[in-house]
C-alpha cells in the first residue's frame, strides 16, 4: 500500500484519540458522535482503496457531524451552534443535489 | 491538547499531499520521446510529455483524496496549454479547435473517466486542377481524459493530440494508431 494511504488515514485518529481520552473523563455521548466520526474516516480511506465511490464519503461524515450538533441542541441552543447546524445542513444539501443531478 | 491534535491532522494532511506521487505512464513508448518533469508542487504533480511529429501525449498525475474535480481542472488547465500549443504548430496557427464530444462515465483502465474530444478544423486544398478547391476537414483529434486512480489515491489527466486527415501523408495513418495504442496503455502505475 502506498504510504501516502497510511499518512492519510492516520489523519483520522488524533481527534478519535482526543474523544476516547475524553471518554474516559466523561461518558457524555458528544464524545462517541466524535468518535464514530473519527472511525468513519479511517475506514473511509481503506473503503476508497477498495473501490468504495470516494464522492459518498463526505455526505456520511457531514451526517455524522450534524447528528452531533443536533444532539448538542438539546442542552445548547445558541446562535452560534444554530449557525453551524445550519451551515453543515447547507453543505450537505448542497452536496447531495449535486449527486443526484450529476 | 486539542490544538494539539488539529496541528498533527494538519500536519498529516500536509505530508500526505506533498508525498511524491507514482507516476502514471504507458507500458511501451518506444516510437516517442519522452520529456518528463515532477513538480514540487502541493498537491504533488509529475508530468509526463510523449512526442513524436504529429502526435503527442501529456500525462499528469496529481496527489488527490477523492473528489477530483478541482485537481483535474488544475491539471487540465496545465496539459490544455501543451497541446494546443502543439497543435498550433505542428497543424497551423488558424486551426480551430472545437468541442467535439463530452462523456462522464467513460470506462478506461478499470476505472470512470471523463472524456473529451475536440476536433481540429483546417483549410486543406482538396483534388487535382483545375478541380482543387479548398475544404475545412478535420485534421486532427485532441482528446482530454481524467480519473481517479483509488489505490494511489492519485488523479491522472491525459491529454492526447492524434492526426486525423491521412491523404497528404498516409504515414500518419500508423502514426495515429500509435497514439492512441500508447493512450490506452496507461495505467495507474
Amino acid at each position: 500500500m502506498n504510504p501516502a494511504i497510511i499518512l492519510l488515514a492516520l489523519a483520522a485518529l488524533p481527534l478519535g484519540l482526543y474523544n476516547l481520552i475524553l471518554l474516559h473523563k466523561d461518558s457524555s455521548w458528544k464524545h462517541y458522535i466524535g468518535i464514530t466520526g473519527s472511525a468513519w474516516s479511517f475506514s473511509g480511506i481503506f473503503l476508497i482503496y477498495f473501490g468504495f465511490p470516494g464522492i459518498a464519503f463526505f455526505p456520511v461524515l457531514l451526517g455524522i457531524l450534524l447528528l452531533g450538533y443536533i444532539m448538542r441542541m438539546k442542552v445548547d441552543r445558541s446562535r452560534i451552534l444554530v449557525g453551524k447546524i445550519a451551515a453543515v445542513l447547507s453543505l450537505l444539501i448542497i452536496i447531495l443535489v449535486g449527486l443526484l443531478i450529476l | 491538547m486539542l490544538i494539539l491534535c488539529y496541528s498533527v491532522v494538519v500536519l498529516l494532511y500536509f505530508s500526505f499531499f506533498a508525498y511524491p506521487v507514482t507516476e502514471a505512464r504507458p507500458s511501451g513508448w518506444a516510437n516517442f520521446t519522452m520529456e518528463a518533469k515532477q513538480y514540487r508542487s502541493f498537491p504533488n504533480i509529475f508530468e509526463s510529455i510523449y512526442t513524436n511529429g504529429k502526435a503527442l501525449v501529456a500525462i499528469a498525475t496529481i496527489r488527490t483524496i477523492s473528489t477530483p474535480s478541482t485537481a483535474f481542472s488544475m491539471a487540465f488547465d496545465r496539459l490544455d496549454s501543451y497541446a494546443e500549443d502543439h497543435v498550433r504548430e505542428q497543424y497551423g496557427v488558424d486551426v480551430d479547435i472545437v468541442i467535439e464530444s463530452k462523456a462522464t462515465d467513460y470506462p478506461f483502465a478499470g476505472h470512470v473517466a471523463i472524456k473529451y474530444v475536440y476536433g481540429v478544423f483546417n483549410d486543406v486544398l482538396i483534388g487535382y486542377p483545375p478541380f482543387q478547391h479548398l475544404e475545412r476537414v478535420k485534421v486532427a483529434e485532441i482528446g482530454a481524459l481524467a480519473w481517479f486512480c483509488n489505490v494511489d489515491f492519485e488523479s491522472i489527466v491525459v491529454f492526447y493530440v492524434s492526426p486525423f486527415y491521412f491523404d497528404e501523408d498516409p504515414a500518419l495513418e500508423a502514426l495515429s494508431g500509435l497514439t492512441i495504442d500508447l493512450v490506452d496503455d496507461i495505467s495507474c502505475h
